[in-house]
């Protein structure tokens, strides 16, 4: 009786919910359809107010790739892109273990330094980071922007990973540990798998940070052959003021690497070894 | 009897020396990277607030001038609006996107047809590079903007939402619901570790669907909650780059964020000194709203372990 | 299981320094020039010269002046090129002068002549002029002045934009009003644009005649024009001036041209959704706009029928000019002087006007411009003869002045108390 009432509620609510689901998609999806009508229309039509142009101009899209050096700032920003994604992976995770299962002297403390290194401005501490990096003669090399993935990959990403492995049962590497393996194996053989869904996030929001960083290859890279993606992007707006038909197309193009990523990435965060599941296992 | 009190202490200094040594091991990295990148420019910026900087000048301009600075911030009408932007900001956005945020997880969270297209929808717009979504909102809330538009076929008639002092602010508090892909993206992967078979149960002993959310979902993805909380505290106070790019503070300062007049002072009006001053300033604000979220969370985050942080 | 997690993590450290490794020795022949200018000409090495600019990728004039002068120069100079987006040159050029290097040479606007100078950041080219005889007298004499900041010579122009009216000839033509022409005045502006400013049934506007923006060298233009300033020529006096009433009527007179009634220009609102004033006029939906001379590509790259013409009333306006600048901290004073000379030669304006329609900066060039060009870009180079030096670069208060003027503006648009309200406010504010 009362398993059959919850079912007729949630084939209310399942329906509720695609209508909710389905005007949320069409609020976003209108200004994105729009954004790409914008990109096909020709030169005469990017100021009329009609939705969509009279005749699609897919030439925009060449156009866009051959005015600026395409390939090679997409070479470039692959090059900071790689290290960053696996430094940060690895070290964010090795250091949430350390502090979601480690009762170490001072932990609270350093969570807490941890937590404030996000709290003061980064528009304050770029300058001295700047001469930091410029002792260390990395100015003018993509590895002011590479090196610090691999020490910790981030507050942000610790801080997150931690809260995720905090929620996982202690049991599990106990038992592990019963077995004889080591912290570093339990780390490797137990924790890493389970965090994929996490792990995934952080590899979406990885990508986009270095994928979209103009502040940090605009003061650390002088040489025009070092540019990433981004400065390219922005030197498009430069080239192109008026003709916001490029500029969108340009924008495309460059988005379409990390949409391609995170259709495939979701299979993990969604479908990836959940916790619950690991229980079975 | 004594003998085994001693016998149990050492073990658990043992235990605990194992702790540390395990414990430090692991955060090593992020350690090294703290005192290699991160703790000199913080310590560099404390030592600026208390001095005068032209930053273009060269290091050797920097000159000390005392509590100069912070006696200038109680005289400052900039800092003051700047201040009261900046936290009207936060009161309503920090609520709103974690609502919006949270209900989009859920509902992306439920078995229904498409579910993969949809997620993918729901995610694209944080995807977007700041150039073009600002590009994008700019056109939308224009006088004659989608927006507007679309509010004419309710028959109301909406201003040129960036250009008006009243509702510039508003504008881009909307606008920011665009780009909360990223705090669902978290939420829904804290959501996947709540197992169906407790939810089952709980449908099973007749608790309706509000009661399991809460009694349930909620306690269950809690660390979660508690981590966004935190980084939209510390993320909402030190916004930017929208209002940089879009307003530039405007119209007549309605747009003003404190990070933006921070900018301003430091790159604008090469006044490093000052710009460090406020910067600390709101370090320790962001530091007092953050440890009192760390403090109520004893009262409402459940960890599987013992893990309050 | 302790070994292996030792190892990963040494392998991080390792991978993360090896990395460093391969950057230091790809920094050695690329970064920190001007510390190793300093081991100088007699050596036999060739000294490095870091030269910036903004700009796109197409900065085709400098990029081949640049790549021939490092082929084949025998004065053992290597230039070294940067190139950043407008965006982002601001921060560049602090963050590299924060360090004490910055650059050799580097390319200001006429807006930011005053406060580098004021800043110590350039070095006066006076000595190095006079020693030099293959210089003199290749640059106009009112452009050198424009570079004269505090009676010292800072920065060279190497390209100029006066700013002058531009005017839709199809829409001029289809209402039936003459084109403008040097009698005109600002009442006769206001009256084709009312005639050129067409609404539709439901209340919203087809086209506008005019473009009355909050930009502020083009607020200032229209001031110079009616004989009015915001300070006294050399820069010393403002009181009386910028709180003069006739100076405020001006100003209310001016941005009630986007405003009901008798709108006649978009408000910055409509221009959010229109776009810039340029592809309105292209989309014969603006008439008239005041701009500098980087609108002519744009213009005739759409192919549509523009004309140009003086400012109305005395003609007076504003010129924007970016000039090269000696960096005060450079090494080689004279070698940087040489990669100055060549970024202001005559050859480096003809390439500039060849390449990206830049106007040319020497008087022979202008004279020669003015005989080939299209006739319809001729009030380009009449404006220079009714140049003004904006306030911004006349003394530290007239660039204290100019920083205020967009919020000025904005107060006046936003009716933020009355214009001499805010006038007078600002006035007491500088002191």
């Amino acid at each position: 009786m009362i398993s059959k009432r919850n079912n007729i509620l949630s084939g209310v609510a399942r329906v509720v919910s695609m209508i909710l689901l389905l005007v949320g998609a069409v609020l976003i999806l209108t200004p994105l359809l729009w954004t790409i009508s914008m990109a096909l229309k020709p030169d005469s039509e990017i100021y009329s107010s009609n939705f969509f142009p009279k005749v699609l101009k897919w030439s925009n899209f060449p156009k866009a790739l051959s005015s600026i050096d395409f390939f090679l700032y997409l070479k470039n920003t692959l090059v900071i892109l790689v290290p960053n994604l696996i430094g940060t992976v690895f070290s964010s995770a090795l250091v949430a273990y350390g502090f979601s299962r480690f009762n170490f002297k001072w932990k609270r403390g350093w969570f807490l330094i941890l937590l404030a290194t996000m709290m003061l401005p980064g528009q304050i501490t770029m300058i001295p980071q700047f001469l930091i990096f410029r002792q260390m003669g990395w100015v003018n090399t993509p590895l002011p922007l590479i090196v610090p993935a691999f020490f910790g990959g981030g507050a942000f990403n610790i801080f997150l990973l931690r809260q995720y492995m905090s929620g996982i049962p202690k049991d599990f590497d106990e038992a592990a540990r019963i077995d004889g393996a080591g912290p570093g194996r339990v780390f490797w053989k137990l924790m890493l798998p389970m965090c994929k869904p996490v792990l995934t996030a952080i590899t979406i929001f990885t990508f986009m940070g270095v994928w979209n960083d103009f502040n940090g290859p605009l003061i650390y890279l002088y040489d025009s052959k070092k540019f990433t993606l981004s400065i390219g992007l922005s030197f498009f707006k430069g080239l192109y003021t008026s003709k916001w038909n490029l500029l969108m197309a340009a924008t495309i193009i460059v988005m379409i690497p990390i949409l391609i990523l995170f259709f495939v990435a979701q299979e993990y965060i969604i479908d990836g070894i959940s916790i619950s599941s690991g229980t079975k296992g | 009897m004594k003998k085994n009190k001693t016998a149990q202490k050492s073990k658990r200094t043992i235990a605990q020396k194992r702790e540390n040594r395990y414990g430090y091991a692991f955060v090593m990295p992020w350690i090294l990277g703290l005192f290699i990148f991160t703790l000199v420019p913080m310590i560099f910026s404390a030592v600026l607030s208390v001095c005068e900087w032209d930053i273009v000048t060269g290091l050797k301009t920097i000159k000390f001038v005392g509590l100069d600075n912070f006696k200038r911030l109680t005289v400052d009408p900039d800092f003051k609006k700047s201040l009261i932007v900046t936290f009207k900001f936060c009161l309503i956005s920090i609520p709103f996107y974690q609502i919006i945020s949270l209900g989009i997880a859920l509902l992306l969270n439920m078995r229904v047809k498409f579910m993969k297209s949809f997620r993918l929808i729901y995610f694209l717009p944080s995807i977007i590079p700041v150039i073009a979504s600002t590009m994008i909102w700019t056109q939308i809330f224009g006088e004659q903007g989608l927006l507007n538009q679309a509010l004419k076929i309710f028959g109301i008639k909406g201003p040129a939402w960036l250009n008006n002092p009243k509702t510039a602010l508003y504008a881009l508090i909307i606008m920011g619901v665009w780009g909360v892909g990223n705090t669902m993206i978290i939420y829904l992967s804290g959501l996947q570790g709540v197992s169906a078979e407790l939810k089952e149960a709980a449908a099973i002993d007749g608790a309706n669907s509000f009661v399991t959310f809460f009694k349930i979902v909620v306690p269950m993805i809690s660390p979660t909650i508690f981590f966004n909380v935190v980084m939209a505290v510390i993320s909402s106070f030190q916004y930017f780059t929208q209002a940089f790019v879009m307003t530039e503070g405007g119209p007549l300062k309605s747009t003003l964020f404190y990070n933006l007049y921070l900018y301003t002072t430091a790159y604008k009006n090469y006044e490093m000194g000052y710009a460090a001053a406020l910067a600390w300033v709101m370090f320790a604000i962001i530091m007092v709203f953050t440890l009192l979220v760390i403090k109520s969370s004893s009262f409402w985050v459940y960890y599987q372990n013992d893990d309050k942080i | 299981m302790w070994k292996k997690f030792i190892a990963l993590s040494m392998g991080l450290v390792l991978c993360a320094s090896l990395l460093a490794g391969c950057g230091k020795k790809d920094n050695a022949n690329s970064g920190g020039s001007t510390t190793e200018g300093s081991t100088n000409q007699d050596s036999g090495k060739k000294v490095d010269i870091r030269v910036t600019r903004w700009g796109d990728t197409e900065n085709k004039a400098e990029k081949q002046l640049i790549d021939e002068f490092n082929a084949n120069n025998d004065k053992n100079i290597n230039i070294i090129y940067d190139v950043v987006p407008g965006d982002g040159y601001g921060d560049r050029l602090t963050t590299s002068f924060s360090s004490g290097d910055g650059y050799d040479v580097f390319l200001s606007g006429e807006g930011d002549f005053f406060k580098w100078v004021d800043k110590g950041l350039t070095y006066p080219m006076d000595e190095l002029m006079a020693n030099d005889t293959s210089f003199a007298g290749t640059i106009s004499e009112s452009l050198m002045q424009m570079g004269n900041i505090n009676g010292k010579q800072n920065y060279i122009v190497a390209d100029q934009n006066p700013i002058c009216l531009y005017y839709n000839r199809d829409m001029f033509d289809a209402a039936g009003i003459e084109y403008p022409n040097d009698d005109w005045t600002w009442d006769d502006l206001i009256a084709a644009a009312e005639k050129l400013t067409v609404k539709n049934a439901d209340g919203s506007y087809e086209s506008y005649g005019f473009n009355a923006q909050s930009w502020g060298y083009a607020v200032m233009t229209y001031l110079e024009s009616l004989g009015l300033e915001f300070m006294n020529e050399d820069g010393t006096v403002a009181d009386g001036y910028l709180n003069n009433p006739e100076v405020a009527k001006a100003l209310e007179q001016y941005f009630a041209m986007a405003e009901e009634p008798n709108k006649v220009s978009p408000a910055s609102a409509d221009l959010d959704t229109f776009g810039s004033a340029t592809s309105m006029m292209v989309n014969n939906k603006l008439g008239m706009f005041i701009s500098g001379g980087w609108d002519v590509i744009p213009l005739r790259e759409a192919g549509i029928n523009y004309g140009t013409a003086l400012i109305p009333g005395n003609h007076k306006s504003y010129v924007c000019a970016g000039g090269y600048a000696i960096g005060a901290n450079t090494k080689n004073p004279e070698a940087a002087w040489e990669v100055v000379k060549l970024l202001t030669s005559p050859e480096a304006s003809e390439l500039r006007q060849e390449l990206e329609g830049i106007l040319p900066t020497s008087k022979e060039g202008m004279e020669e411009f003015l005989k080939t060009a299209d006739e319809r870009d001729h009030a380009l180079i009449r404006t220079l003869d009714y140049g003004v030096q904006p306030i911004g670069m006349r003394s530290e208060l007239g660039s204290k002045i100019n920083e205020k003027t967009s919020e000025i503006f904005e107060r006046i648009i936003y009716k933020d108390g009355t214009a001499q309200e805010i006038l007078d406010e600002t006035l007491a504010s500088l002191k």
